[in-house]
C-alpha cells in the first residue's frame, strides 16, 4: 500500500525578512519566531499577524535592525502525513532524514527548481514556503509527484515468496 | 529449433503459464521466465540481426551484458526498442519483436551487406564518404536510413516516471553474497547507519554463486533468504530489486533506475552516499573462434543459468570451449540437467587431475590443449571443428551448441565513472578496480567486494563484502602466478564485439593504420560503443589490439567506461517534468483573470504573460491594434506584476546607486522616482529601470522582468565587493508586490473615479512622483512613470490584494473606456515611443551612445562600466546606432529581424548596415514602423536603405528617421 500525504495550500502567513548585524540579533532585536535564518545577519521571521508585523518592523527598526514585509512573497504549503518526507524527497535534494532535519529545522532550497524555504514543523510535517508567484505550478508538480509516489512494496517483487 | 524445457527445476511457477508474442508468432512462458528464457524454452534460434552485416544472432548472455538480443517490446506509444531480451520480464500479453530487419528476423533483406563485408572494414564510413564533398546530401540520406537500431514510438509517452533524492550512509550495489554480507555486516555494526541495497534483478542472491553452493555451512539460498529477512526488519535499510545503477558522480552521487509495475514505470534514484560498497559481480569472458557469432554459440555460465533459474535448455548437444575451471562447472551441471556434453576443449594445457576425473567419470571427451577453430551450420551452429593448439589434425564434432568460457571480468564498469581506475592483475588475467586510486581524493570513493573485486571463491565474497561493510580498508586478492587473458582466434570471422559487428580483422585493420591507444581503436572500429557498452568485448578487445601490436593487454592499458552505464530512458531523466510541467513556469496574481478573458498567454522568460486579448472575429493584429490605439485614445490597463522589484534600505543607498547607473542618485528628493540605466563592465547596456526615494533612506527599484535576479546580483556584487563597506540592506521584494498600469489621456480621471486618500493632480503627483496610501480599502503604492508616452501610473499593492485592485480599475474604467492590453500592445507603445528594451535593443552590443542616452552618461562620478566607454571603438562615429524606420511604401510591412543594406544593387558580399531590432504596426501612424541599429544611423536620417529578410525573401526600401516616434516633446507624459 502506497504512503499517503496532504498537501495543502495554506493562506499567507504574516512573515518579515530581517537584516541586523550579528551583535544587534544576539542582543535581543526581536522575540518572533524564526522561520529559517538565510545567514548570520538574514533572517525570515513570523509575526502573528499583520498588525504584529507592523508594529514589529517598528521596533526592530528602532533596535538597529531592518525588515521587510514579505508576506505575500512567500505562499506556504503544508505537507503532512507518513509521507511527507518521501513527497519532498522528488523535489528537494536535501538530506531529509528526522536525525539530519529535525522538527524546527529551516532551509532555503530548490523543490523542482522552485526557490522555497523549507521547515520542519514540531508537530510533524512540514511547512514549504514558495517563491508566490511559482505556487499554482509547484502545487501541480506536488500532485503530479504524490499520483507517482507508489512504492513497491517487497512482497510484490517475487522476493520473499520465491526465496524460501 | 532446438531450446527445449525441462520437465522439472528452476525457479519457475508452473502453474502460472504466460502467454506471449513474438515476431507476431504466439508462444508461452512461465511466471520467473525472462522474455529471453521462454525464447529459449521455445526453441527460438534467430532472435536479432547484428547491427552492421545482419548476421542471424542467437542469445549469449544472461543479463546486462548480452549483445545480441536487442528486441522491441510494447505496442503503440508504449513501445521500447533496444531492450535486451535478457532483462525483459515476461509479463502476460508481452508483445516483442526483432530489430533491424526486414521483412523478417529470418529473411533479412539487409543480410546482403554480408556479401560486402570486405569492402566494408573498420573506417569504411571514413574512407569512403568524404568524396566527391558534393554527393555527401546523397550519402547522408543513405547512411540515416540505414543507420539506427529500433523505432522510437511516434505518440506521447502515456506513463509516469517518478524521481527520488535520498541521502544514506552506505549503498550497496549488488545484492548477491558478497553485497549482502556487506548490508548486514554494517548493519550489525550500527542499526542506525542508513542503508540502501540495489540489484538490477528481481530477486536477492546474484548471478554468481550455484544454487548447490554451502555458504557460511547453508544451503546458498536459505542464506540468501535470512540475509533478506534479516535486513528488511531493519528500519533504517532499504532494499530495491529490479533496480539499476547506471553512473557513479562526483560527491559520491549515484544514479538509480528502479523498474516499476503499473501507472510508474520507472523511478530514477539520486542517491548521495557516504560509502558505496561495489558488488557487481562478473562478467563471462567469451573465447574466440571462427564463426563464434552464429545462433547456439552462448556463455557457458548462461547456458547453465537458464538450464538452473528458469530450466530453459539452449540445446541438446553442447561441446564446451573453456580455458578456466568455471566451464566445466558449466558442463557438469548442464550434463545433469539433460544436455549431452560432446567434448570439452582445453586450450590450456594443464588441466587438474580432479577435473579430469570427473569428466572421465560422466564419460565426457575432454581435449586439453585444444581449440575450437571454427563453428559450422547455416541457421544455428551444427557442429564445430576442434584442433590441436600445436597444429595437427582437426576433429569434427556434431552439436547445437557451443559454450565458452574464457574467465570473469569484474563487472566494475561503475568503479571508474568518478575518477577511479581499473588495474590488469596479473593473477587473475583481468582487470580489477585499483583501490589505490581513490588515495588523496575528498571523497572516499567505492570499495569494490566479492566478484566485482576479482574475488571468485564463497569465503572469500562474504569475508571481503563483510569487511567494506563494517568499513574496514579493502582485502588483497589472492594468486601469484602471472599470466594474461585468454582470447584465441581461428578461420573465418572471429567476432570481438558482437553488437558493432567488430572483429578481430577489423582491430587489427586499425593498428596497422596507426591507431594505438585502445582509446582510438574503440572509437575507429566501434568496439564496446553498442548499448551493452562492451562488456563482453572490453578485455578481449584489449587483448587483441595488444596482441597486434606485440604487447600484453597490461601494457595498453584499457579504454575507461563512462555514465551512463546501461541505457537511461528520456522519461526516467525527465521524471515528473514533462507536458505542462517541464519547467517552472511563474504566474502573476491575475493570471486567472488572463486566462478567462480570452488573453494568448505567452512565455517571458519563466513568467506567463497576457499578450493580447482576443475578441470575437478579431484577428491577433487587430486585437493589438485595438489595445494600442485605445491607450492613445483612452486608457488602457496592463499586468506589470512580472517587474523585477527590490527594496533598499540604509543610509549609503545613494552611494550604491550612483555606482550602479550612468546617471546620478544621491540629488533625488524623497517621493520622487527616476529613469536609470545600468552598463556591465565592458560598457554595454545591462538594464534599465525606475528608482523611487520612499524616505531618506529607504528606496525602491523596478528592473526588467527577465533581469530582477541578475539585478539583485549585481547590486549584492557592487556592496560587497566594489564598494565594501556600504551600509545598505537589499531586499528582493518581485514576489510581495503585484503591479499593474494605468495608462492613456484619462487615467488621471480613472485614477480620480477611484477615490484614492491622496491627491492625483499634476501638482501633487506629477510626472515621476511617487504617492502611497490606500485605494478604497487596499493599501496602495502609486508611481507616476510611463512606458507608453502617455500619461500614467503605476498602481503597486501587496500581491494578495493586486487581484481585487485589477477588479476594482476594471469596474470604474467601463465610463472611461478602460480596456486591458497585453505585451504586444505594450510593445508597439514603446516603439512608437522609442524606449528601447534589454534583448531587442540592447542586445549586449549596445552602448549608451548607440541607444541615444549620452546626455544620461554622469561625468562627475565612478560607475560600472564607465571606463570601458572611453575605449576608441567605442566612440568610433560608425558604431550602430538606434535609428527608426518607416517603410517608404507606407502599406508596407516591415520583416522583423531584417537586415539593413544600402541598396540591392551589386554583387554579394552585400556589406550589412544594421539590422531591426523591433517591428510594429503603429495606430497613431497607420503605418508600420521600426527600431533599427545601423551604423552611422544618427547621421543618415532622412536617408533611404533597404530592410532584406533573406529567410522570408521580402526587400523593403525604408527611410531613416529619429527613434521617436509619438509625442517627441514628452508632452503627454507630463500633462
Amino acid at each position: 500500500m502506497a504512503e499517503t500525504c496532504l498537501v495543502t495550500r495554506r493562506p499567507p502567513l504574516a512573515l518579515l525578512d530581517v537584516t541586523a548585524r550579528p551583535d544587534v540579533w544576539s542582543g535581543g532585536l526581536t522575540a518572533l519566531e524564526t522561520v529559517v535564518a538565510l545567514s548570520p545577519e538574514r533572517r525570515i521571521l513570523l509575526a502573528g499577524d499583520a498588525a504584529d508585523l507592523a508594529g514589529s518592523l517598528d521596533a526592530i527598526a528602532a533596535r538597529g535592525g531592518r525588515g521587510v514585509d514579505v508576506s505575500h512573497g512567500w505562499q506556504p504549503i503544508a505537507i503532512d502525513g507518513p509521507a511527507a518526507r518521501s513527497l519532498l524527497e522528488r523535489g528537494i535534494d536535501l538530506d531529509l532524514a528526522p536525525d539530519q532535519f529535525a522538527p524546527g529545522h529551516g532551509a532555503a532550497t530548490l523543490c523542482a527548481r522552485v526557490p522555497v524555504l523549507l521547515r520542519a514543523e514540531a508537530a510533524g510535517g512540514y511547512t514549504l514556503l514558495v517563491a508566490t508567484s511559482y505556487a499554482d505550478w509547484l502545487m501541480r508538480w506536488l500532485q503530479a509527484a504524490r499520483a507517482a509516489m507508489t512504492r513497491p512494496s517487497l512482497s510484490n517483487t517475487g522476493i520473499s515468496g520465491s526465496q524460501r | 529449433m532446438t531450446g527445449w524445457r525441462a520437465p522439472t527445476g528452476g525457479r519457475i511457477d508452473r502453474s502460472r503459464t504466460i502467454d506471449f508474442r513474438f515476431n507476431g508468432r504466439a508462444y508461452t512462458g512461465h511466471d520467473g521466465d525472462t522474455l529471453a528464457s521462454a525464447l529459449l524454452a521455445n526453441g527460438v534460434d534467430i532472435v536479432a540481426r547484428s547491427f552492421k552485416y545482419h548476421r542471424p544472432r542467437g542469445i549469449v548472455a544472461f543479463g546486462a551484458d548480452e549483445p545480441n538480443a536487442l528486441v522491441e517490446v510494447g505496442e503503440g506509444s508504449r513501445r521500447t526498442p533496444n531492450l535486451k531480451a535478457t532483462q525483459v520480464r515476461l509479463v502476460p500479453g508481452l508483445v516483442a519483436r526483432s530489430q533491424n530487419c526486414w521483412p523478417s528476423v529470418n529473411f533479412d533483406i539487409m543480410a546482403i551487406t554480408g556479401l560486402l563485408a570486405p569492402f566494408m572494414p573498420s573506417g569504411f564510413y571514413y574512407k569512403t564518404f568524404k568524396w566527391p564533398v558534393s554527393a555527401w546530401p546523397f550519402y547522408e540520406r543513405l547512411i540515416r536510413n540505414a543507420a539506427g537500431m529500433g523505432r522510437a514510438p511516434a505518440a506521447a509517452d502515456p506513463d509516469a516516471y517518478d524521481s527520488v533524492h535520498r541521502s544514506v550512509d552506505l549503498l550497496v550495489i549488488g545484492g548477491g553474497l558478497a553485497g549482502l554480507a556487506a548490508a548486514r555486516a554494517a548493519a550489525q555494526a550500527d542499526a542506525g547507519t542508513r542503508i540502501l541495497v540495489v540489484d538490477e534483478l528481481a530477486e536477492f542472491g546474484g548471478l554468481g554463486t550455484a544454487d548447490t553452493a554451502v555458504v557460511d555451512g547453508r544451503d546458498y539460498r536459505d542464506w540468501v533468504a535470512d540475509a533478506v529477512a534479516a535486513l528488511s526488519a531493519v528500519p533504517n535499510v532499504t532494499l530495491l530489486p529490479r533496480t539499476t545503477a547506471y553512473g557513479h558522480y562526483d560527491g559520491n552521487l549515484v544514479g538509480l533506475v528502479e523498474e516499476c509495475d503499473g501507472p510508474v514505470r520507472q523511478r530514477r534514484w539520486l542517491v548521495h552516499a557516504d560509502r558505496i560498497v561495489l558488488a557487481t559481480g562478473a562478467t563471462e569472458r567469451p573465447l574466440l573462434f571462427g564463426g563464434n557469432d552464429r545462433p547456439g554459440v552462448m556463455l557457458a555460465s548462461a547456458a547453465r543459468l537458464y538450464a538452473t533459474r528458469h530450466a530453459a535448455m539452449a540445446g541438446r548437444r553442447a561441446v564446451v570451449f573453456t580455458s578456466d575451471d568455471s566451464g566445466y562447472e558449466a558442463a557438469f551441471d548442464l550434463r545433469q540437467a539433460g544436455v549431452a556434453i560432446a567434448a570439452i576443449v582445453d586450450p590450456r594445457a594443464e588441466v587438474g587431475e580432479a577435473l579430469k576425473g570427473r569428466c572421465a567419470a560422466a564419460g565426457i571427451t575432454l581435449l586439453a590443449a585444444h581449440r575450437i577453430e571454427s563453428s559450422h551450420g547455416r541457421r544455428r551452429v551444427s557442429g564445430c571443428t576442434v584442433r590441436p593448439i600445436a597444429g595437427g589434425q582437426p576433429r569434427r564434432f556434431t552439436c547445437d551448441l557451443i559454450l565458452t568460457a574464457g574467465g570473469w571480468t569484474p563487472a566494475a564498469q561503475l568503479f571508474t565513472h568518478a575518477g577511479g581506475r581499473l588495474r590488469h592483475d596479473p593473477a587473475l588475467a583481468a582487470l580489477v578496480p585499483d583501490a589505490t586510486s581513490w588515495a588523496g581524493r575528498a571523497s572516499t570513493g567505492m570499495i569494490a567486494v566479492g566478484a566485482a573485486a576479482g574475488v571468485y571463491d564463497v569465503a572469500g565474497c562474504l569475508a571481503s563484502g563483510q569487511a567494506a561493510g563494517r568499513g574496514e580498508p579493502p582485502l588483497g586478492i589472492g594468486g601469484s602466478e602471472a599470466r594474461s587473458p585468454i582470447v584465441l582466434g581461428g578461420t573465418g570471422k572471429c567476432f570481438v564485439d558482437l553488437q558493432n559487428d567488430v572483429t578481430v580483422a577489423d582491430i587489427a585493420l586499425a593498428v596497422r593504420e596507426g591507431y594505438r591507444s585502445i582509446e582510438h581503436v574503440k572509437r575507429y572500429t566501434t568496439l564496446g560503443m553498442g548499448t551493452d557498452q562492451g562488456k563482453l568485448a572490453g578485455l578481449t578487445g584489449v587483448a587483441v589490439a595488444a596482441a597486434a601490436q606485440g604487447l600484453a593487454p597490461a601494457d595498453l592499458g584499457n579504454s575507461r567506461p563512462r555514465p551512463p552505464l546501461s541505457p537511461v530512458t528520456f522519461g526516467a531523466l525527465a521524471g515528473p517534468f514533462v507536458g505542462p510541467l517541464s519547467s517552472p513556469a511563474r504566474t502573476t496574481p491575475m493570471h486567472g483573470w488572463h486566462e478567462a478573458h480570452g488573453a494568448l498567454m505567452a512565455n517571458v522568460g519563466s513568467w506567463r504573460r497576457p499578450q493580447l486579448y482576443r475578441r470575437e472575429a478579431e484577428g491577433d493584429l487587430e486585437a493589438v491594434i485595438r489595445e494600442a490605439g485605445n491607450v492613445r485614445r483612452a486608457v488602457g490597463l496592463t499586468d506589470v506584476s512580472t517587474l523585477g522589484k527590490i527594496d533598499l534600505q540604509g543610509p549609503d543607498v545613494a552611494r550604491l546607486l550612483d555606482h550602479a547607473y550612468i546617471n546620478g542618485f544621491a540629488s533625488l528628493a524623497p517621493g520622487r522616482c527616476r529613469y536609470g540605466v545600468m552598463l556591465r563592465e565592458d560598457g554595454m547596456v545591462l538594464d534599465d529601470g525606475t528608482v523611487t526615494r520612499l524616505t531618506a533612506e529607504r528606496w525602491f527599484m523596478t528592473t526588467t522582468t527577465g533581469n530582477a535576479e541578475r539585478i539583485h546580483a549585481h547590486l549584492e556584487r557592487i556592496r560587497q565587493i566594489d564598494l565594501r563597506g556600504l551600509d545598505v540592506t537589499i531586499t528582493p521584494v518581485t514576489e510581495q508586490w503585484g503591479a499593474m498600469a494605468v495608462a492613456g489621456p484619462r487615467a488621471r480621471d480613472l485614477l480620480a473615479a477611484l477615490r484614492p486618500d491622496f491627491a492625483v493632480d499634476n501638482e501633487a503627483l506629477p510626472f515621476m512622483a511617487l504617492a502611497e496610501g490606500r485605494i478604497g480599502d487596499i493599501a496602495a503604492r502609486v508611481l507616476r512613470v510611463s512606458f507608453s508616452g502617455e500619461r500614467a501610473y503605476e498602481i503597486y499593492t501587496a500581491a494578495g490584494d493586486a487581484l481585487a485592485m485589477w477588479n476594482t480599475i476594471l469596474a470604474a474604467g467601463t465610463s472611461f473606456g478602460l480596456m486591458p492590453y497585453g505585451t504586444e500592445a505594450m510593445m508597439t507603445l514603446r516603439i512608437e515611443k522609442g524606449l528601447f528594451v534589454p534583448g531587442f535593443e540592447a542586445d549586449g552590443r549596445t552602448l549608451p551612445d548607440d541607444l541615444g542616452l549620452a546626455r544620461m552618461v554622469s561625468t562627475k562620478k565612478e560607475f560600472v562600466g564607465r571606463r570601458s566607454l572611453r575605449r576608441p571603438a567605442f566612440v568610433a562615429p560608425d558604431r550602430k546606432q538606434l535609428v527608426g524606420l518607416m517603410a517608404v511604401d507606407r502599406t508596407q510591412a516591415i520583416p522583423r529581424g531584417a537586415q539593413i543594406v544600402r541598396d540591392l544593387g551589386g554583387a554579394p558580399p552585400v556589406a550589412m548596415e544594421g539590422h531591426v531590432t523591433s517591428v510594429t504596426y503603429s495606430p497613431e501612424l497607420g503605418r508600420w514602423i521600426a527600431l533599427a541599429l545601423v551604423a552611422g544611423g544618427r547621421a543618415a536620417l532622412g536617408e533611404t536603405r533597404v530592410a532584406a529578410s533573406p529567410l522570408t525573401g521580402e526587400t523593403v526600401p525604408v527611410t531613416l528617421c529619429p527613434p521617436v516616434f509619438v509625442d517627441p516633446e514628452g508632452e503627454r507624459l507630463r500633462g
